[in-house]
C-alpha cells in the first residue's frame, strides 16, 4: 500500500505538463536514435547529457530515460525494413522481421513489435516498485554463475540451426573466433589485431550486425536487376487476430526473459533477444517455419529488448549499480544533479525516483500512441522503387558504422562482413548462429578468466555455487535432449525403412 | 554446385589451420587458466573437423545444379563488384575529402551507374543524403562528421 | 604509416558551413566576416588571432561517448566555447584504451583548432607498454592544463572484516593468494596501484580484473571479493550510502572530502597515484593558442556551473596550469615506470623494459 502511494505521488510529479513535455521530447529523440543506426542508446544519451544542465533535475532524467526506452522501439523500425539492425539489440528482429516485409507484412511486424515492447516496458516498469527483493538476485550473480550463464546460452545455438546442423556449428564457430580478436582477458595480449589498433578492444560489434545483415542483403538483391523488398501484396497494416493470439505468449515470456536477465548487471540488450528469439523457436510448434516470417520472432525479441532497459533499472535504483552501459550513464547524470542512486534515493529524494518510475508509465504509453500511427509512414518507405532505396539504405548505413565510434576502419570492417555475409548466404550458411555467439563467446571467456582468478585455478568454484550448478545441469539437459531424441528415432528404423 | 561448396570448405580448413598455427603461438596454458592460446586453438580445431565433415558429406550426397549457377549472371556481378568496390573507396577516401562531398559522389555513382534513376531523382537524394545529413548532424545532432582534410577541397568549403 | 594518415583530419576551413550556422544564431555581422573569410585561402591570409571563430576547435576525446571522460569534456569546453567565443566540438575517439584517439591527437596538426583530453596515467601506460608499438611519448604532447584528478584508494564493505589497511595487508600475508582484490581492467591505474602495493608490501593477492567500477562494488557489497582498487569518483556514492568505507587514499595530501581516511604514504608505502583528466594538443602548438585555453580553461574551473557538475559526479577538480601540468605529468611518468614491469611480469608475460 505504501508502494501506491508512493507510485501515485510520483504520477503527480510526472504528469505535470512540464514533466510531461520532457517525457516526450525524450520519447521522439529515443526512437530517432533507434532509427539511425551507428547512434545507439548509449551515445543518444551522452550527447544529450549537456543540453539538459538547464534543465530541473527530475525533467532531465525523465528525458533520458525517455531517450533510452525510446531507442528500443526505434531499433526495429529498420530492422523490419531494410534489414538494418538500428541498434544491437534488434539484429535478431531482422531474421523473421524483414521477411515478414518482404511478404507484405511489415505492418504488422512493426505493430506488434510496439505492442510487445509496450507490454515488456511496462512489466520492467512494474518490477521497479516490486524492486527490493530482486535485488538479493542481481548481487547473487558474479563471475561464476554469469559464466554458468553464458554456457546455457552457448546450447541455445543449435536451436538457431536451418536446415544443416554441421552449417549452424560453424557459423557459430566462426562467431567464437571472431569474438576472441583483441586483447585477451588472460594475459593482455594482443589477438589476431594485425598490428591494427582498431582491433585491439575487439571487432567492433555494430559494423559486424550492419554488415552481416544490412549489406549483404543489397549484394544479394543486386545479383538481379533491384528486385523489390516486397515481393506480396502489401497486406493491411494491422495484425491480424491469428497475429495476435500467435504473438500472446511470445510476448509474455519476452517480457519475462528480458525481465530477468535485466537484473543481472554486465548483461546486454542484444543477449536478452537472442535467448527470446531462441525460446520461441525451441518452443514452437513449428520452429522449421522460424526465418520465413513468423510473428513469434518478432513479438518476443522486440518485448524481450524493452523489459530488459527498464529491468536494468533496479539494480540502480536499490544498489547503485547500473544494470547496462546506457544505465550507467543515466547514473552519470543523476549524480550531476547532486543524486546518488542506491538504497538511499528512495528515502532522500522519493519525488524524483517515483516520478521518473512514474514517467517511464507514461512514457511507454506515449511511444505506443506515437508508434502505431507511425507504422502507416514507415512502410511507405518500402514503396520506394528498391533502386532508389539501394543507394539510401547504403548511404544510411556507411553513415552509421562511421558515426557510432568515428572510425572509417568501421566501414571498412562492415564491408568486409557484408562481403563474408553475402557468401555466406549464397552458401546457406544461417547468420544467427554466428551472431549469438559473437555476443556471448567474450562474455564467457572473461568471465570463466575472472571466476579462476577468484579461486586462483581451481575449477571447484563452478561446484560451490547452487545458481552455477543449476545453470550448468541445465546446459547438459539441453545438450542431450536432442540425442535422447537421435536414440529414439534410431530404435526404430523398421518402420521407416 | 558441389564443387562450389567442397571449394567453401576447404577455404574454411584452410582458414582453420593459419588460426591454429598462430593460436600455437601464444601462451596456451597460464599458471591458473586458460591463456589466450587455449580457446583460439580448439575453435580453430573444432571448425577444422566440423568443416572436413561437411566436406565429405558433400561427397556423399551431392547438391543438384552446375558450378555457374553459383555465380550470378555478367550484369549481377558487375552491380556486385563495383558496389563493393565503390563502398570501399568511400571508406578510404571519406576523412580526406570529408563527408559531404565523397557521401554525394558516392551517391550519384550509385543511382545513376547501378539505379539508373533520372538526373532530378539522382541530384536530389545525392543533395540531401551528404550536405543535408551533414548539416543535419553536425548542426543539430552535435555529431562530428568529418569535414575535408585535403588543402584544395576544404578551400572549397567542405 | 596507414594512422598518421587516418590521422590527420584537422576541420581546417569549414568556414562556409559555419558561415551558415553562425547567421542563423549570431546574426549578420558575424555571417559577413565569416563568408569574408571563406573567400579568402587560408594560406594567403595572414595568421588570424587565435581563435579564428569561423573555425571549430576539435575537441578529441580518446572514450567512448558517454563515458566519464566524454561527459566531463563536454561539461569543460561547454564553458570553454562560450568563454573564448569559439566553436568548440568534442569528437569521441574511443578505441585501443584511449591509443586511437592519442595518435590522431599528436599527428594532428599544431595548430591549436585540434586538442584533446588527455587521462593520465592511462595514456602513459600506452606508450610506456613495449607491446603496443606506440609512435608517441611524453615529447609529443602540449599540456594545456590539467582540471580533474580522482585519486586512487582501497575500498572494502563497510561491514567486512578489514578495518584498516594494516588488516588487509596482514590478511594477505596470513593466506598467500586468497584475498581477493579487484580491478576495473588489466593495465589500468587500479592495476598499477596493486603491484606497486604488492611490492611495496610483500603481500601477495588474488588479482580479479573486471570491467567497470559497477561490477567492482557489486563484488564488494555480495562479499565475493575483499577490497577494490578503485577511485575516489567511482566510490563516493556508495561510500555515502554507507555500504562501502575507504581504507586509504593514494593521494600526496588527506582529502578534506574523506575525513580520517589515511593517505597510503602515512601507511609506509611512498605511492601516490590516481586518474587525471588534461587538456593537451600536439606538441608544437603555438603559445598563444595554449595561453588561450590554459587562461579559459582556469576560468572554467572557477564557474560555478563546471565545478559543481563535475564535482557532483564524484570526480574531483583539480587545476593545474600548463606548466604545472606538464611537472605532474612527467612525475606521475617516473612514479609508474616500474609498475609495467611489475604488471606484466604478474601477468606472466617475460617483456621486459618500458618503452622509451
Amino acid at each position: 500500500m505504501e508502494y501506491l502511494n508512493d507510485l501515485m505521488m510520483g504520477f503527480s510529479v510526472a504528469l505535470t505538463p512540464q514533466n510531461l513535455m520532457f517525457a516526450f521530447i525524450g520519447c521522439v529523440m529515443g526512437t530517432l536514435v533507434g532509427v539511425l543506426p551507428g547512434l545507439g542508446p548509449s551515445a543518444g544519451t551522452a550527447l544529450l547529457i549537456p543540453l539538459t544542465f538547464t534543465l530541473p533535475p527530475t525533467g532531465a532524467i525523465i528525458m533520458l530515460a525517455a531517450i533510452y526506452y525510446g531507442s528500443q522501439y526505434g531499433g526495429t523500425i529498420t530492422s523490419v525494413l531494410i534489414n538494418v539492425p538500428g541498434e544491437a539489440s534488434s539484429a535478431i528482429t531482422c531474421i523473421d522481421g524483414y521477411q515478414m516485409a518482404q511478404q507484405g507484412r511489415a505492418g504488422a511486424a512493426l505493430a506488434i513489435s510496439a505492442i510487445g515492447s509496450f507490454i515488456g516496458g511496462t512489466i520492467g516498469v512494474m518490477g521497479l516498485v516490486a524492486a527490493a527483493p530482486l535485488t538479493e538476485f542481481a548481487l547473487e550473480f558474479g563471475p561464476v554463475e554469469f559464466f554458468a550463464l553464458m554456457v546455457l546460452g552457448m546450447t541455445l545455438v543449435s536451436g538457431l540451426a536451418g536446415s544443416s546442423m554441421i552449417k549452424a556449428l560453424i557459423s557459430a564457430t566462426l562467431g567464437l573466433l571472431l569474438g576472441t580478436v583483441g586483447m585477451d582477458p588472460a594475459q593482455g595480449v594482443p589477438r589476431f589485431t594485425f598490428g591494427s589498433m582498431e582491433l585491439m578492444e575487439g571487432i567492433g560489434f555494430i559494423p559486424v550486425i550492419m554488415g552481416l545483415f544490412g549489406v549483404s542483403e543489397v549484394l544479394t538483391n543486386a545479383e538481379e536487376e533491384w528486385k523489390p523488398i516486397v515481393t506480396a501484396k502489401m497486406s493491411s497494416l494491422w495484425p491480424t487476430m491469428q497475429d495476435l493470439k500467435e504473438s500472446f505468449g511470445p510476448i509474455c515470456r519476452g517480457s519475462v526473459i528480458g525481465f530477468v536477465l535485466g537484473l543481472i548487471p554486465g548483461m546486454t540488450g542484444s543477449a536478452c533477444s537472442f535467448s527470446a528469439y531462441v525460446a520461441e523457436k525451441k518452443l514452437s510448434k513449428h520452429p522449421e517455419k522460424f526465418g520465413t516470417g513468423m510473428i513469434a520472432g518478432v513479438a518476443g525479441p522486440e518485448t524481450a529488448n524493452n523489459a530488459h532497459a527498464n529491468a536494468s533499472y533496479i539494480p540502480l535504483f536499490t544498489l547503485g549499480i547500473p544494470g547496462s552501459a546506457t544505465v550507467a550513464i543515466l547514473m552519470g547524470a543523476f549524480m550531476m544533479n547532486g543524486l546518488t542512486p542506491g538504497p538511499f534515493l528512495f528515502k532522500e529524494h522519493p519525488d524524483v525516483v517515483w516520478g521518473v518510475i512514474a514517467s517511464m508509465y507514461i512514457g511507454n504509453v506515449m511511444l505506443l500512441i506515437l508508434n502505431l500511427p507511425l507504422v502507416g509512414i514507415w512502410v511507405k518507405i518500402l514503396k520506394i522503387p528498391y533502386s532508389v532505396l539501394f543507394a539510401v539504405i547504403m548511404g544510411f548505413m556507411m553513415l552509421g558504422a562511421y558515426a557510432s565510434e568515428n572510425s572509417s576502419f568501421d566501414i571498412l570492417s562492415m564491408l568486409l562482413f557484408g562481403v563474408v555475409g553475402y557468401l555466406m548466404r549464397k552458401l546457406d550458411f544461417p547468420l544467427a548462429p554466428a551472431v549469438l555467439t559473437l555476443i556471448l563467446g567474450p562474455l564467457m571467456e572473461k568471465n570463466l578468466r575472472r571466476s579462476l582468478e577468484m579461486s586462483q585455478g581451481d575449477f571447484h568454484i563452478f561446484l560451490e555455487s547452487p545458481i552455477a550448478v543449476g545453470l550448468l545441469i541445465a546446459a547438459i539437459i539441453v545438450l542431450l535432449l536432442p540425442m535422447l531424441r537421435l536414440l529414439k528415432y534410431l530404435k526404430r528404423p523398421a518402420a521407416d525403412a | 554446385m558441389t564443387r562450389v561448396h567442397q571449394a567453401a570448405s576447404l577455404l574454411i580448413i584452410a582458414f582453420c589451420s593459419w588460426v591454429g598455427i598462430t593460436s600455437v603461438q601464444m601462451t596456451y596454458y597460464t599458471s591458473i587458466g586458460p591463456g589466450p592460446g587455449f580457446f583460439p586453438f580448439w575453435l580453430a580445431l573444432i571448425m577444422g573437423v566440423l568443416s572436413a565433415i561437411w566436406f565429405i558429406q558433400l561427397w556423399l550426397r551431392p547438391l543438384p545444379g552446375s558450378a555457374m549457377d553459383f555465380v550470378p549472371n555478367r550484369a549481377g556481378c558487375i552491380r556486385v563488384v563495383a558496389l563493393i568496390l565503390s563502398a570501399l573507396i568511400f571508406g578510404l577516401v571519406l576523412e580526406k575529402v570529408g563527408f559531404s562531398l565523397s557521401m554525394f559522389v558516392f551517391l550519384l555513382f550509385l543511382l545513376i551507374a547501378l539505379g539508373r534513376q533520372s538526373i532530378m531523382v539522382t541530384l536530389s537524394v545525392s543533395l540531401l543524403g551528404s550536405f543535408g545529413v551533414y548539416f543535419l548532424f553536425t548542426q543539430y545532432l552535435k555529431v562530428p562528421l568529418p569535414a575535408a582534410s585535403i588543402g584544395f577541397i576544404s578551400g572549397l568549403g567542405f | 604509416m596507414k594512422e598518421n594518415q587516418r590521422a590527420v583530419t584537422s576541420f581546417r576551413g569549414t568556414a562556409a558551413a559555419s558561415g551558415f550556422r553562425l547567421a542563423t544564431s549570431s546574426g549578420l555581422v558575424l555571417a559577413c566576416l565569416a563568408l569574408a573569410s571563406a573567400t579568402v585561402s587560408p594560406a594567403q591570409a595572414a595568421e588570424p588571432k587565435y581563435p579564428d571563430k569561423s573555425r571549430p576547435i576539435q575537441v578529441i576525446v580518446p572514450f567512448s561517448a558517454g563515458g566519464p571522460t566524454d561527459i566531463q569534456a563536454r561539461i569543460v569546453t561547454d564553458f570553454m566555447g562560450k568563454d573564448i567565443g569559439a566553436n568548440m566540438v568534442v569528437v569521441p575517439k574511443p578505441g585501443a584504451g584511449s591509443q586511437i584517439g592519442l595518435q590522431q591527437l599528436v599527428s594532428s596538426k599544431p595548430d591549436g583548432y585540434t586538442i584533446g583530453i588527455t587521462n593520465n596515467p592511462t595514456s602513459m601506460g600506452v606508450y610506456l607498454m613495449p607491446s603496443r608499438k606506440a609512435t608517441f611519448n611524453r615529447a609529443s604532447f602540449a599540456p594545456i592544463g590539467m582540471f580533474l584528478f580522482d585519486p586512487e584508494t582501497i575500498t572494502v564493505k563497510a561491514d567486512g572484516p578489514y578495518k584498516t589497511f594494516k588488516d588487509l595487508i596482514d590478511a594477505a600475508k596470513a593466506k598467500p593468494k586468497s584475498v581477493r582484490v579487484t580491478t576495473n581492467g588489466l593495465f589500468s591505474d587500479d592495476h598499477m596501484a596493486i603491484v606497486s602495493v604488492a611490492k611495496a608490501t610483500g603481500a601477495q593477492f588474488a588479482l580479479v580484473h573486471f570491467d567497470g567500477t559497477p561490477e567492482e562494488v557489486a563484488g564488494l557489497i555480495s562479499g565475493r571479493t575483499a577490497a577494490a582498487f578503485m577511485g575516489v569518483g567511482g566510490s563516493m556514492a556508495h561510500v555515502r550510502s554507507g555500504a562501502l568505507r575507504h581504507l586509504v587514499v593514494m593521494d600526496d595530501q588527506p582529502m578534506p572530502s574523506l575525513p580520517g581516511i589515511p593517505t597510503m604514504k602515512s601507511q609506509g608505502v611512498n605511492f601516490a597515484i590516481g586518474s587525471s583528466r588534461g587538456m593537451s594538443g600536439p606538441a608544437g602548438m603555438p603559445r598563444e593558442a595554449i595561453a588561450v585555453l590554459e587562461a579559459s580553461l582556469g576560468r572554467a574551473m572557477k564557474d560555478h556551473t563546471v565545478v559543481e557538475k563535475i564535482n557532483a559526479m564524484g570526480t574531483p577538480i583539480r587545476y593545474l596550469n600548463a606548466a604545472d601540468f606538464g611537472k605532474f605529468w612527467e612525475n606521475m611518468e617516473a612514479q609508474i615506470r616500474p609498475s609495467i614491469d611489475l604488471m606484466l611480469a604478474d601477468q606472466g608475460i617475460e617483456e621486459k623494459g618500458t618503452a622509451k
